[in-house]
C-alpha cells in the first residue's frame, strides 16, 4: 500500500515542471526539489525492509490541523515553515555520519533543504522590516518543536534502529508534503499582498 | 470533664500558637515574590520571605505537567531554609509542556496552604546562556570554535542546537574605544585585523529568527601572531563566464603557486569542526597565475564556500578570506525601470533601466540582462512581445494620437531555466497626432463653420416668413396707393382705430337727404359701404356718418374743431 502510494506520488512530483520565475514561486519551486529528494532517499529503501517495519509504526501526530494555512498571516506561515524545515535538518545532519553508504544521497537532500531556509530566512527578515507579526508565532513553532521532540524520543527509545529511521523516513515525507501545501498557500497569498 | 476541657483548651491554644506562624508564612508568599528563573538547563526558584528564620519555617514545592493531578516533589526544593532553591535536577521529559509549580511554608508539622504559581513553559521562559568559546589565532585573523550554549546533552536547547547565531564583539585591548561587532557561525574567522596585537573579545548565542538573544560570554584575549612571511590572497571573486566558474584573486609577488578549495555552506552551520571537509577544486591545485577556471558541472546547484592559498619557497600562507557563492542559477533580479516617449507621430521611444535596488547588487554583473517587452494598444487586448537587449529602442509603424502602453522584464540571457524578474509598472503614452489627420481636423472645422452659416441664414429665412404670416406689417402694398391718392379715403380705408364722431343734424326736408344719398354714390366700394350701413345701421354707425360725409362734409368741416 505504501508503496503504491509513493509510485503515485512520485509520479506527480517528478512530472511537474521546475520552471520558476519570482521569489516566492522560488520557494514553491525550491519545495518541490526538497519534497523529490526526500522521496528519492526513501525509494533507496528496499521493501522487504519496509515491510519488517510495519510493526514499529508510531503516530506521531503531526499537527496538520492547528497548522491550517488558511488561519495564519503571512509571518506566521513562514515561522511554520522555517521551523518544520529547520527540525528536519537537524533531524538528518545526524544520520549522515550514521550511513556511510546514504551519506552522498542525503548530503543532496540537505543541499536543497539548505538552500530553501535560506530563501526562507531572507523572506523572514523581508516579513519583519514590514510589520511584526511575530507574535503568535511563538505557540506555532513550539507545536512544532513538540511534533519533532516527539519524533526525537522514539528514535532514542528505539535505539535509533534502522527500522527506527524508516519510520522516521515516512513520517518526514508526510511532514514535507504538509510543508508543500502551506508553502503553495504562501505563494498564492503573496502574490495578492 | 474538667480534665477533657482543660485538656481541650490547651490543645486550642497550642494549635493557635502554632497557625499563627503559619498564617504570617502564608502572607509572606505574595504573588510578586515567587519567580522562576531558567538559564539553559538550570531551573531557580526564588521568593520573598519578609520573616527571617528566626523561626524554624522552611519551604517546599511540588511540580505537575499542566492538566494531569500528580503533584510530585520538586527536587532540590525541600525544606530549604533560604529563599532560593534549585532544581536543575528534575527531568522534564519535555520542556515544551506547560508546567505548574506550587509552593507551601512549613514549620514543624504544621503547613500553609499552597501557593500555586501560574504554570509556564521552560522552553519560553528560558535565558538563552553563555556560549563556549575556542579562539586561534593567525596573523590578521582570529579562528573561532564555538560551542551552543548548554551542555551537549541539554534537553533545553536540542532542537535549536544548529539554529544559533553568535553576535561577536571585538575590540584591542589597548583602545575599547574601537569595537566592532559581527555575526558569525560556529566555526568562523574575523578577518581584517593586524597581526602582533592584543584583541579582546565577547560572544553572544541568539536565536534571531525567534526573536531571543543570550547573555554574553565571559571576554577572552588573544594575541595576533607576527605577519607571516607569505602573505594571503586577497580579494576572492568567482565569476560566470560561458558555462563556466572564473575565479581570481589578487596578489602581491611573482612566482607563486596557489591552491583553492571548496566547502559546502551547510555544514558552517553546524557546530563541530570542518577543516577535513574541503575539497580540492579541479583545474584550482598548484596554478601560478592568479586566477583559475573550471568547469560549471563541478558544482551541483547550492551554497559553497571557496578559499585560497599561496605557497611559495618561503613556505604557505595562512588561508584567504572564505567567499560565499550560490550556484544558483536563479538569483534575484529586481524589475526594470522603464519609460516612453512620443517623438513623432508614428512612433514611441522606450527606455529600459536597471531600479535603484539592482544597482547595488552583484548579480547583475554577473549575468547580463536581456529585456522581455510587452507592447499594446491601451484599447485592445493584443500584446506584441519583443526581446531587446539594448536599453533604448523604438516602435515604429504606429497609429497617431492613440494610447500605447508597455511594461518589461529583464530576464538572464541564455538561460533556459528563465527565471526573470516581475513585470515593471505599465507606462502609457499617446502618439503625437499626424500630417494628414491635421488637414482633416481643419476640414472639419471649416465644414462646421459653413454648416453654421448656413443654419443662421436658414433660420432668419424662417423667421422672416413666421413674422410676415403671424405679424403683417400695417403698410399697405404700393397697388392701394396708386388708387388712393386721395388722403380722406386713405384715411376711410386704413384708419379703422379712429372713430370719427360726427353731429347729427336734424334736417326736416327729406327730399334733401334722398340727394345726398344719391350723389354719394361714386364707387363701387362706396356702395358696399352703404348697403352695409343700411343692413347693420347699429354696427356700423360709423360708416353710416362716413358715407354721409362726402355731402355733409362742407357742413362738418365747419362744424367740427
Amino acid at each position: 500500500m505504501i508503496n503504491k502510494a509513493f509510485f503515485e506520488i512520485v509520479l506527480v512530483l517528478l512530472a511537474s515542471s521546475t520552471v520558476c520565475s519570482q521569489e516566492l514561486k522560488l520557494v514553491l519551486c525550491q519545495q518541490r526539489r526538497v519534497n523529490q529528494e526526500s522521496l528519492k532517499l526513501l525509494n533507496k529503501l528496499q521493501t522487504s525492509s519496509i515491510q519488517q517495519c510495519l510493526l514499529h509504526r508510531k503516530n506521531f501526530l503531526l499537527p496538520q490541523k492547528s497548522v491550517n494555512p488558511h488561519q495564519y498571516q503571512k509571518g506566521q506561515v513562514l515561522a511554520i515553515l522555517h521551523e518544520m524545515l529547520q527540525q528536519i535538518f537537524n533531524l538528518f545532519r545526524a544520520t549522515s555520519s550514521l550511513d556511510g553508504w546514504e551519506e552522498s544521497h542525503t548530503e543532496k537532500f540537505l543541499v536543497e533543504l539548505l538552500q530553501q531556509l535560506e530563501y526562507l530566512e531572507a523572506l523572514m527578515r523581508l516579513q519583519a522590516k514590514k510589520k511584526s507579526d511575530t507574535l503568535g508565532s511563538e505557540n506555532l513553532r513550539l507545536q512544532v518543536k513538540m511534533y519533532f521532540q516527539r519524533i526525537h524520543d522514539y528514535l532514542e527509545s528505539q535505539d535509533y534502529s534502522s527500522c527506527a529511521w524508516t519510520i522516521v523516513k515516512v513520517e518526514i515525507n508526510r511532514c514535507l508534503f504538509l510543508v508543500f501545501r502551506l508553502t503553495r498557500k504562501l505563494s498564492e497569498q503573496g502574490m495578492e499582498t | 470533664t474538667m480534665l477533657s476541657l482543660l485538656g481541650a483548651t490547651t490543645l486550642m491554644l497550642v494549635a493557635g500558637r502554632w497557625v499563627l506562624p503559619a498564617a504570617s508564612g502564608e502572607a509572606n508568599l505574595k504573588s510578586e515574590n515567587v519567580e522562576i528563573h531558567i538559564i539553559d538547563d538550570n531551573f531557580f526558584l526564588k521568593w520573598n520571605s519578609s520573616s527571617e528564620s528566626v523561626r524554624n519555617v522552611t519551604f517546599s514545592a511540588d511540580y505537575q505537567i499542566l492538566g494531569t493531578d500528580n503533584w510530585k516533589k520538586l527536587p532540590g526544593c525541600q525544606h530549604i531554609t533560604s529563599s532560593k532553591c534549585n532544581f536543575s535536577s528534575v527531568e522534564l521529559k519535555d520542556v515544551f509542556e506547560k508546567i505548574e509549580l506550587r509552593i507551601r511554608a512549613e514549620e514543624g508539622n504544621n503547613t500553609s496552604t499552597w501557593y500555586e504559581v501560574e504554570p509556564f513553559v521552560p522552553f519560553l521562559k528560558a535565558q538563552i546562556g553563555p556560549p563556549d568559546v575556542h579562539l586561534e589565532a593567525e596573523d590578521k585573523a582570529i579562528i573561532l570554535s564555538i560551542s551552543p550554549p548548554g551542555t551537549e546533552d541539554s534537553i533545553m536547547w536540542a532542537l535549536d542546537r544548529s539554529s544559533f547565531r553568535y553576535s561577536v564583539v571585538i575590540w584591542k585591548n589597548s583602545s575599547s574605544l574601537e569595537e566592532r561587532t559581527e555575526t558569525v557561525y560556529p566555526e568562523d574567522k574575523i578577518y581584517k585585523l593586524s597581526p602582533e596585537i592584543t584583541y579582546c573579545l565577547k560572544v553572544k548565542a541568539e536565536l534571531r529568527l525567534q526573536s531571543r538573544v543570550g547573555c554574553y560570554s565571559p571576554v577572552y584575549c588573544i594575541n595576533t601572531t607576527e605577519r607571516h612571511k607569505v602573505p594571503s590572497p586577497e580579494n576572492v571573486q568567482i565569476n560566470v563566464d560561458n558555462q563556466a566558474y572564473v575565479l581570481k584573486w589578487d596578489y602581491p609577488y611573482e612566482s607563486t603557486t596557489f591552491q583553492a578549495q571548496w566547502l559546502r555552506a551547510f555544514l558552517k552551520k553546524i557546530p563541530g569542526k570542518h577543516s577535513n571537509k574541503w575539497k580540492q577544486i579541479p583545474n584550482c591545485e598548484n596554478v601560478t597565475t592568479t586566477h583559475c577556471v573550471f568547469p560549471r558541472d563541478i558544482f551541483s546547484m547550492g551554497i559553497y564556500y571557496v578559499r585560497v592559498r599561496a605557497s611559495n619557497g618561503n613556505g604557505t600562507s595562512f588561508w584567504s578570506e572564505e567567499k560565499e557563492f550560490n550556484t544558483e542559477v536563479k538569483p534575484i533580479i529586481f524589475p526594470p525601470v522603464i519609460s516612453m516617449k512620443s517623438i513623432t507621430d508614428d512612433s514611441l521611444h522606450v527606455s529600459v533601466g536597471a531600479s535603484e535596488e539592482s544597482e547595488n547588487m552583484s548579480v547583475n554583473q554577473l549575468y547580463p540582462l536581456v529585456y522581455e517587452v510587452i507592447f499594446w494598444e491601451n484599447t485592445s487586448n493584443a500584446e506584441r512581445k519583443v526581446l531587446e537587449k539594448r536599453t533604448d529602442f523604438t516602435f515604429p509603424n504606429l497609429k497617431p494620437l492613440t494610447v500605447y502602453c508597455v511594461k518589461a522584464r529583464a530576464l538572464i540571457e541564455n538561460d533556459r531555466w528563465n527565471k526573470g524578474s516581475s513585470y515593471s509598472d505599465t507606462v502609457c503614452e499617446k502618439t503625437k497626432p499626424g500630417n494628414t489627420s491635421k488637414t482633416w481636423l481643419i476640414a472639419g472645422i471649416c465644414t462646421a463653420l459653413f454648416s453654421i452659416l448656413v443654419v443662421i441664414y436658414v433660420v432668419r429665412v424662417f423667421l422672416r416668413c413666421v413674422k410676415y404670416v403671424f405679424f403683417p406689417s400695417s403698410k399697405p402694398p404700393s397697388s392701394v396707393d396708386q388708387y388712393f391718392s386721395d388722403q380722406p379715403l386713405r384715411n376711410l380705408l386704413l384708419s379703422t382705430s379712429e372713430e370719427q364722431t360726427e353731429r347729427c343734424f336734424i334736417i326736416e326736408n327729406a327730399s334733401i337727404i334722398t340727394e345726398i344719398e344719391e350723389t354719394n354714390e361714386v364707387d363701387e366700394v362706396h356702395e358696399e359701404y352703404n348697403s352695409q350701413a343700411s343692413q347693420d345701421s347699429g354696427n356700423y354707425s360709423n360708416e353710416d356718418e362716413n358715407s354721409g360725409s362726402k355731402i355733409s362734409e362742407e357742413f362738418l368741416q365747419q362744424d367740427s374743431v
